[in-house]
Formats: C-alpha cells, sequence, structure tokens
C-alpha cells in the first residue's frame, strides 16, 4: 500500500490532494473521512503535548494488506485509502486519515467505522503519549 | 533447550531497554518465552506475541527460524 506510514502529522493539505485525486473516478458518487487527531488528554496532574507512534512495520502491512482487500470485499468499495502518522504528532495534529469511496452513501459510513476499529484493534502500532512534564505514557486504546 | 531471536516494541522494548535479543528456552514454546520476559524484565501477561506475523494467543510451539515478536499493547488510530 503506497505512503502507508507517514512520517509525523498528516498535512491538511496531503488530505486535499488525496480528495483531488478522485475528481477524475466517474463511478463514485460518496466519499467518507475519518481523521485522528492527537487530543490533550489530562492525565493526574500531566498534559499531553504529542504522541510519538512507532509499529512494527512489517506485520503493520500485512494487516493493513488484508484489511484492505476484507474491507473491499465487504463495503463493495470503489477506492480505500489509510495512512497513519509514524514518529511525533503534536496535540491537535492528524495522526490517521481514511478515505473511502463508493457509488452510494451508505457503505462508506460503515466501511469507514470498520476500519477505524480494525486499525485500532488489530495493526501493531505503539503510541508513547509525550506530557509537558518530559514524562511519558504508553497509550492504551480503549 | 532452543536459541531464538526475539523482537521486542512497543512499551517492551522500553522495559527491556533492547529492540532485540538472542535467548536460550528450554521448551520450544511461546509460554517459555513468556516466562522468561517476567522474569528478566518483570513484564506481565498484558504483552502479545507474533509468531511470523500472526498473534498467538495461546502457548505456540516455535522453531529456532520463527520470526518472533513481543508487542506492547496497540495505539493506533
Amino acid at each position: 500500500m503506497k505512503n502507508l506510514f507517514i512520517k509525523g502529522a498528516i498535512s491538511p493539505e496531503f488530505i486535499a490532494i488525496s480528495i483531488a485525486k478522485h475528481q477524475s473516478k466517474k463511478t463514485i458518487g460518496a466519499h467518507n473521512i475519518f481523521l485522528g487527531q492527537v487530543r490533550a488528554d489530562m492525565v493526574g496532574e500531566n498534559t499531553v503535548k504529542a504522541i510519538e507512534f512507532s509499529c512494527y512495520q512489517e506485520m503493520a502491512e500485512k494487516e493493513m494488506v488484508a484489511l484492505r482487500e476484507t474491507a473491499f470485499k465487504k463495503f463493495n468499495l470503489t477506492c480505500m485509502h489509510i495512512h497513519h502518522s509514524i514518529g511525533e504528532v503534536k496535540v491537535g495534529e492528524i495522526c490517521i486519515f481514511v478515505f473511502v469511496s463508493a457509488p452510494h452513501r451508505k457503505n462508506v459510513y460503515k466501511a469507514t467505522e470498520y476500519i477505524v476499529e480494525q486499525v485500532k484493534t488489530n495493526v501493531p502500532l505503539f503510541g508513547k503519549e509525550l506530557f509537558y512534564s518530559n514524562t511519558h505514557q504508553w497509550k492504551q486504546n480503549k | 533447550m532452543i536459541r531464538i531471536t526475539v523482537k521486542y516494541y512497543g512499551e517492551v522494548a522500553e522495559k527491556a531497554q533492547k529492540e532485540e535479543e538472542i535467548i536460550n528456552i528450554e521448551e520450544s514454546n511461546t509460554q517459555a518465552i513468556l516466562d522468561y520476559l517476567k522474569q528478566t524484565y518483570g513484564l506481565a501477561q498484558e504483552v502479545k506475541v507474533a509468531v511470523n506475523l500472526e498473534l498467538v494467543t495461546s502457548a505456540t510451539t516455535i522453531e529456532s527460524t520463527d520470526e518472533i515478536a513481543i508487542l506492547s499493547q496497540f495505539a493506533g488510530g
């Protein structure tokens, strides 16, 4: 999968260009996008300033390819893109971008939710929550 | 006795203070690796074990050529 992992934050420009690239695809009638943003969580007296993401790359790529195949079949999608940040992403910046397209709207809502949940559950990505106090804790998906 | 290379990711790598090591274990299964991690680094059962890029949830037989990775909780998204 092309550009699956992006170093640092996913920029609004990258997202805009990705949308623009689909204007030539005439069978698409609906897009849906999920953007995950780094939140300034409070943990006790500490506040998150950034998350440093890392991954087990070979397994993450394998899981993403499998997820892509499953999602295409399950939701009859025309297009699907997933990008996740690796490295440090500051509060307020985007760390995951899921973009699905199909002829009609109903499937793209379901597909987006399914894909995001599967990424959280099955893809070996790790996140170190960095605090302003220069300490950290490891993020756990709920 | 089996000699294997184990890769560590996320919090596991932080606790072990390394990303990879070669270990000797008595039994050729993943439970023996978990026992080693508990004894050596105090890592409890919350870690995940991947054998050849697949997660395993129960004691699984391994060979010295298998790719073994110990992973902390997933945190993507």
